[in-house]
């Protein structure tokens, strides 16, 4: 017995008691403070079912707006007591009870006899994307076979280019087979494997890099380097530094307003806050940054933990340990809420007949942030959705709302002597149309019309 | 996913509300405690749709929700409208006092 | 100079503008604004066409292709490739038939306003007048079949409009000028079926309408010559090198428009090098190499075919499930094309129409039926001349049908009474004349025919209206008592008649040239340059055709050559003969009526054109001279612009004067004059005396004569044999269709058949089928409805609660089916 099903438990008893008053009590104002005690309670429910947003719109309409009409108009009228004079139907009270009893067992039924199973959302493998961050000489652009695991055929990537980021694909837990070859058909590296696990709710990218002439033979040729969807705080973003370039390794340093490294020179300081010295006794000199490291740094081939930033555009740069800026990345764009995979891929460039060599480049592919979600039914998400997906209809409740608006003013407006009017000319309408049917029809429906009885009031 | 209170939990309550307020419906003779009656049964069908939306982790069952509350909301005050109209004619808020459609 | 040849959708802008104020306020603008609205916008036009025409001559024949405004894509259907441009084509042919068009457009407006006057249809006779100089000037100016089309429908239907314009008026014993018209129309409509199977034809041959395309040369050792690639050789190497003196003249005197000579010959859009007159196009921007057979116009692309050997696979035609050889679709071509030039141009079978046309106001007679909408076949023809190059057999048919109606046109001119009538034959035997030329592939000589005949012919129908005119005021005069003198008040015109008096017999006249001296005089000046007398323009025209007969008959061996040669030279006889026998008994002798005897003199409005006309049947042989005179004029100067278009000419060369010819021409004439002389000078001209219809002609009297003058003036029962061979055949066939309808389908089929079965069936249906079926199973249906809602509705109880209740019965009972199977399951 956890906590919450003591709490459900509680609660549902409580819910059901506060139905159970209003149904029997006889004084309708308390009928309603009964309901309203049920509704609180169906609220705290529906925080507990991760539906903040419906729990709080719960209190706020229903207990607040709807009951207070509710009591308003029970007061305005002064109707807490009926007079119950109806001697007819008592039969019905019997009735009812057991239709009611029947569907409540037709439905519960089935589910206390396990006959309803409710599945689970299968959380399937990931979402894979794929890049190619391998400098290769002349700018080779290559196809990406994948094959295995749950693809019952293989999935295809064809002519992929240097810094090129495909859409992300839904990869069901496995263990996939990666092929990389150039748009030619002549296979530029091994045969690699990734393996996708399950159960992950985040995305993966899988990372094409290395040289492809394989005389830099000892890297790792294919990366599967995790990420998740879980949002971040307003203002923020979601940084990762994905080092393919090798060595050194990197940290992402925000070099604010002059778009400077300030670094400073100054004497090594242990735990103790004591001057380091060294062997000779002179102090060992260090240097530091001034500008905050936003992102550790991350050694060749590895994934850096997840930083998470201010957001905006600013000068940043990916600096060595050194503090030496090995890329410059100024007006880079941090948008809010968004996770970014910085990738720092070795570009090839050639000058002239000589060899070439390899720069530090960042990929900018805008396929490679990520716009994170809301959580699950936070205000955030369902307006998100109510104004992307269900934008038609949320206008046509709103219309619904206007009509019942002036339905209401209509309604309850103190004005018969129209009504009457209408009813007369109607009549006079109705008599020529009449006769005229009973004419051509030869006056048979007019003579056959049968008397009915008349009901005979109750009251 | 496992959660702490299963999913068949609230669906079970929400049968009970429901069949509650039917029976409410059908034997109380106050049009206004009718009325309320009905929108404990649409109170109990929200918890099943957000019940479902949590085992189903959409948000469609939240948003429906949203819109069933505000249908409500509505039919709320065309309704109670109807109720005074009827009270200023009949004085009454009987319901069996209203059996014109007898046929 | 270029920029001139943009000015040509004015010339059909402006007479539309006319037609359209005078058509929605003609009637209110009175007599007088409106005639000057249609007068002025056909002498603009013509100064527009003398804008564009100055181009033409000073560019060696232009060859521009306009593209008018908003109606670039006429008909296009991308989807098929067809694209059908409404496109003019600026060159020697269209603008000299626009000239001759606007030009004698302008005279004949000028002298119906005249002549019109007074009639209370004459702001729509205007209205009709520019529309047709539209329509003219559409088809003279097209670029493709479907525009010439076109224009050629349009001046059909305006022909229908004008000859029709007194509808009313009797034309002859049951006969009435509508008649007329229809007859125009039906005649037309056999020939344009052929017009438009040509047109099919071409274009599945060539895939295309256009003549030309842009930037295309019509004549490329033409525009070779005139651009210095090529001298020209043939027969006149003498005036070859005048003319190129003449180019070489004007190169060197006015650099600065050198642009022109740059220009002329190829069209003008390719030779953009030439723009600032320092540059002679290159070669290939002038021999159309640079275009695919294809790509080319119908022209081009004949003359690339027609070079092909015979039997080459591109030569090979597919029509449906046959394949023709290219020779044979060209045949068929010009042939079928022929049958509409028959009809349009009054050429045997299909000339009956144009005597019939007379029926229209004297001035639409000489400018559609004589000057210019009867000239369109021949126009056609010489537009067509590359299909004819390559179609000789076609061309010996068109050469023996021209010669043909020639002689048969002046033999019945020989014959006839009415005025019109004997000018209208002359119009038939002339276009003979013009289409036999090109028959002999003589284009030139046809198109110079064409151009000289239209002056004087005109001349001549106005100076027979200004007879009618006058003798039909004279008539007026002596008959309308009490009233000063003219008979305007009347509303002078030549129809509506009370009595039986008939202004165009020639039996009614008589002696007018004292009454009427300056016709007398020009209709004298037009009749001579018709008989083909010298100096006048008939003369030079007449001869250039006879000398290409006489140069393939005598120089090729042609056989066709001596044939058509013979029948021009006996028709040039006969025109001569008809015409003075008209003159005679016209102007000379005694007036035999008192209309003749008090006719006047025409308004000025009237004899100024006839006068300019006959001035112009004097002097328009000047413009194709084969010798120059004293270097105002050069020799074949309208033949070298026509040059332009005309493959054929520049191989072949000019033809020499032959002087034995033009002496026997001028002889065969002479001797017609003197002969008809002879026999109707003086007072000898009609014989017998009483009703003007029991007066005879003189050749009656000789036994040896009588029966040809009776064959001609019959008509050699042409309309008769037509009559007994299409149109008896025909009515009594309908005749037959007709019992056939409404004894047997109406009779039998409708009253019998329909109406009675139908009249049984619906008794069947009405009695045992609605009234024991439907009838019963309604009102069955109502019963039984009514008896069960009796019982169903007390079940309405009108209590919420009850309804509640009866709802929830049914949601148990639906989710107990839902849910029922789960249970099962579990």
């Amino acid at each position: 017995m956890s906590f919450e099903l003591i709490l459900f438990l509680a609660l549902a008893g409580l819910a059901v008691l506060f139905a159970v008053g209003m149904l029997l009590s006889e004084n309708a104002v308390h009928s309603a403070l009964f309901l309203i005690g049920n509704f609180g309670c169906v609220a705290v429910l529906y925080l507990m079912l991760e539906a903040p947003f419906i729990g709080m719109v719960q209190i706020a309409v229903y207990a607040g707006a709807i009951m207070v009409l509710f009591l308003f108009v029970i007061m305005l009228l002064g109707a807490e007591q009926t007079t119950d004079t109806t001697r007819r139907f008592r039969w019905l009270t019997g009735a009812a009870t057991v239709l009611a009893a029947s569907f409540f067992s037709a439905i519960v039924a089935p589910i206390v006899l396990g006959g309803v199973v409710l599945p689970t959302p299968v959380q399937q493998g990931a979402m894979v994307r794929f890049v190619h961050a391998a400098g290769i000489p002349n700018d080779q652009a290559v196809n990406l076979t994948v094959s295995g695991g749950s693809l019952s055929e293989p999935l295809v990537l064809s002519d992929l280019n240097f810094g090129d980021v495909s859409p992300f694909f839904q990869l069901e837990a496995g263990t996939y087979n990666a092929l990389v070859q150039t748009v030619d058909g002549a296979p530029v590296m091994p045969p690699a494997q990734f393996r996708v696990e399950d159960g992950t709710t985040g995305a993966a990218s899988v990372i094409v890099f290395g040289e492809f002439n394989l005389d830099r033979g000892t890297f790792p040729m294919l990366s599967l380097l995790p990420q998740d969807f879980t949002p971040t705080a307003h203002n923020s973003a979601r940084v990762l530094i994905f080092n393919a370039f090798g060595d050194p390794s990197l940290g992402l340093a925000d070099l604010g307003p002059n778009q400077v490294v300030d670094t400073r020179r100054r004497s090594a300081l242990d735990e103790n806050g004591e001057p380091v010295v060294d062997d000779n006794g002179q102090p060992v000199q260090i240097t530091t940054m001034d500008d905050p490291l936003l992102v550790p740094f991350t050694g060749a081939f590895t994934l850096s933990q997840p930083a998470t930033v201010p957001s905006g555009t600013s000068a940043y740069a990916l600096v060595d340990e050194q503090f030496n800026v090995v890329k410059p990345l100024f007006d880079f764009n941090l948008a809010q809420s968004n996770e970014h995979l910085i990738i720092v891929a070795p570009d090839y460039l050639q000058f002239g007949a000589g060899p070439g060599r390899y720069r530090p480049t960042v990929l900018r592919d805008p396929n490679l942030s990520i716009q994170l979600s809301a959580p699950f039914g936070s205000p955030a998400s369902i307006g998100q959705v109510l104004f992307t997906d269900y934008l038609l209809p949320v206008n046509v409740v709103g219309m619904l709302l206007l009509v019942a608006l002036v339905g209401v003013v209509v309604l309850t407006r103190p004005d018969t002597e129209k009504q009457d009017r209408r009813i007369v000319r109607r009549r006079k309408v109705s008599r020529p149309l009449t006769s005229v049917i009973s004419t051509q029809t030869g006056g048979s429906i007019t003579d056959e019309a049968p008397k009915l009885p008349q009901p005979q009031s109750n009251d | 996913m496992n959660f702490s209170v299963p999913t068949e939990a609230f669906i079970v309550l929400s049968m009970v509300l429901f069949v509650l307020g039917a029976m409410g419906v059908m034997l109380r003779k106050n049009a206004i405690i009718v009325f309320m009656s009905v929108e404990m049964m649409l109170n109990a069908a929200n918890l099943a749709f957000v019940a479902f939306a949590r085992q189903w982790m959409h948000l469609e069952g939240q948003v429906f929700v949203f819109f069933v509350m505000t249908v409500a909301a509505a039919e709320v005050a065309v309704g109670l409208a109807l109720i005074v109209a009827i009270f200023r004619n009949r004085n009454s808020t009987n319901i069996d006092a209203l059996h014109q459609m007898e046929g | 100079m270029e920029a001139y040849a943009q000015l040509i959708p004015l010339t059909i802008l402006i007479p539309a503008i006319g037609a359209f104020i005078n058509m929605w306020l003609g009637a209110k603008m009175g007599e007088k604004l409106s005639g000057y609205i249609g007068i002025g916008a056909s002498v603009l036009s013509f100064i527009v066409s003398l804008v564009i025409f100055s181009y033409v001559n000073g560019s060696h024949g232009g060859g521009v292709l306009v593209d008018p405004p908003l109606l670039d894509g006429w008909i296009a259907i991308e989807s098929i490739g067809l694209n059908i441009p409404w496109q003019f084509r600026v060159d020697a042919l269209s603008g000299s038939m626009m000239l001759v068009v606007t030009g004698i457009g302008s005279l004949i407006h000028i002298y119906a306003f005249g002549y019109m006057h007074g009639d209370p249809k004459f702001s729509r006779f205007f209205v009709y007048l520019n529309m047709f100089l539209v329509f003219m000037l559409v088809l003279v100016t097209a670029n493709n079949f479907v525009m010439m089309f076109v224009g050629w429908e349009g001046v059909g239907l305006c022909s229908f409009l004008l000859i029709g314009f007194w509808w009313d008026k009797k034309h002859g014993v049951g006969w009435r000028n509508s008649n007329a018209a229809r007859k125009a129309v039906i005649v037309n409509r056999i020939g344009d079926f052929g017009l438009v199977i040509s047109m099919f034809l071409i274009f599945w041959t060539f895939g295309t309408f256009d003549y030309y395309r842009s930037g295309e040369t019509a004549n490329v050792a033409f525009a070779k010559y005139v651009h210095g690639y090529a001298e020209k050789h043939g027969a006149e190497g003498a005036e070859a090198e005048a003319a190129a003196a003449v180019e070489a003249a004007a190169a060197a005197e006015a650099p600065a428009h050198g642009a022109e000579t740059a220009h002329g010959g190829g069209d003008a859009h390719g030779a953009t090098a030439g723009d600032h007159g320092h540059a002679r196009p290159a070669l290939e921007q002038i021999d159309n190499s640079l275009f695919e057979t294809s790509q080319l116009g119908v022209f081009g692309q004949t003359i690339r075919l027609g070079e092909l050997p015979v039997g080459h696979p591109d030569r090979m035609i597919e029509i449906g499930p046959f394949t023709f050889e290219f020779g044979q679709v060209l045949f068929l071509i010009v042939f079928l094309m022929l049958v509409g030039v028959t009809a349009k141009s009054a050429q045997i079978p299909l000339f009956v129409w144009l005597p019939d046309a007379m029926a229209g106001p004297t001035p639409v007679s000489a400018l559609m039926h004589a000057a210019t909408m009867v000239t369109a076949g021949v126009f056609l023809l010489i537009r067509s001349n590359v299909f004819l190059d390559y179609a000789p057999e076609a061309s010996a048919l068109i050469a023996i049908v021209g010669a043909s109606t020639a002689l048969l046109g002046g033999y019945i001119g020989i014959g006839q009474w009415d005025i019109k009538r004997v000018l209208a034959y002359s119009t038939v035997s002339q276009l003979g004349f013009m289409v036999a030329a090109i028959g002999l592939n003589a284009y030139i000589p046809a198109m110079f025919h064409l151009v000289t005949h239209a002056i004087f012919k005109a001349c001549l129908f106005l100076g027979s209206g200004s007879v009618i005119h006058g003798v039909e005021h004279g008539h007026h005069h002596v008959h309308a008592h009490g009233h000063n003198g003219h008979g305007d008040e009347h509303g002078h015109d030549d129809h509506a008649h009370a009595d039986d008096f008939d202004p165009q017999d020639m039996r009614n006249m008589g002696g007018l040239w004292k009454r009427m001296p300056v016709t007398f005089g020009t209709y004298l000046f037009a009749t001579f340059a018709l008989a083909g007398l010298f100096p006048f323009s008939g003369f030079w025209s007449k001869d250039e055709i006879l000398v290409k007969g006489w140069i393939a008959g005598f120089d090729k061996g042609n056989p066709i050559g001596f044939i058509v040669l013979g029948m021009l030279l006996v028709a040039a006889g006969f025109t001569a003969f008809y015409m003075w026998r008209q003159i005679q008994m016209v102007f000379f002798g005694e007036p035999r009526s008192e209309a003749a005897a008090n006719a006047p003199e025409s308004v000025a409005w009237m004899t100024i054109p006839l006068v300019v006309l006959a001035f112009g049947s004097l002097v328009g042989g000047f413009i194709n001279m084969p010798a120059p005179i004293n270097g105002v004029f050069l020799p074949h100067e309208f033949g070298h612009l026509l040059e332009s278009l005309m493959p054929s000419v520049t191989a072949a060369g000019f033809p020499e004067f032959n002087f034995p010819l033009a002496l026997l021409a001028t002889a065969v004439a002479l001797g017609a004059i003197f002969f008809a002389h002879s026999i109707y000078a003086g007072s000898k001209a009609v014989r017998g005396s009483g009703e003007p219809t029991e007066r005879r002609d003189p050749l009656t009297y000789l036994p040896s004569s009588r029966p040809v003058w009776s064959l001609a003036n019959a008509r050699m029962y042409w309309d008769e044999i037509y009559f007994r061979l299409f149109e008896n055949p025909y009515n009594q066939m309908a005749k037959w269709l007709y019992r056939i309808d409404w004894d047997i389908l109406h009779d039998y089929f409708h009253d019998t058949v329909l109406y009675k079965g139908y009249k049984s069936v619906g008794n069947l249906l009405a009695r045992g089928v609605d009234v024991n079926v439907i009838d019963a199973t309604v009102l069955g249906v109502g019963r039984l409805t009514r008896a069960a809602s009796s019982r169903m509705r007390t079940l309405q109880t009108g209590y919420v609660r009850t309804y509640a209740v009866g709802l929830l019965l049914g949601v148990v009972a639906v989710v107990v089916v839902m849910l029922l199977p789960l249970i099962q399951n579990s």
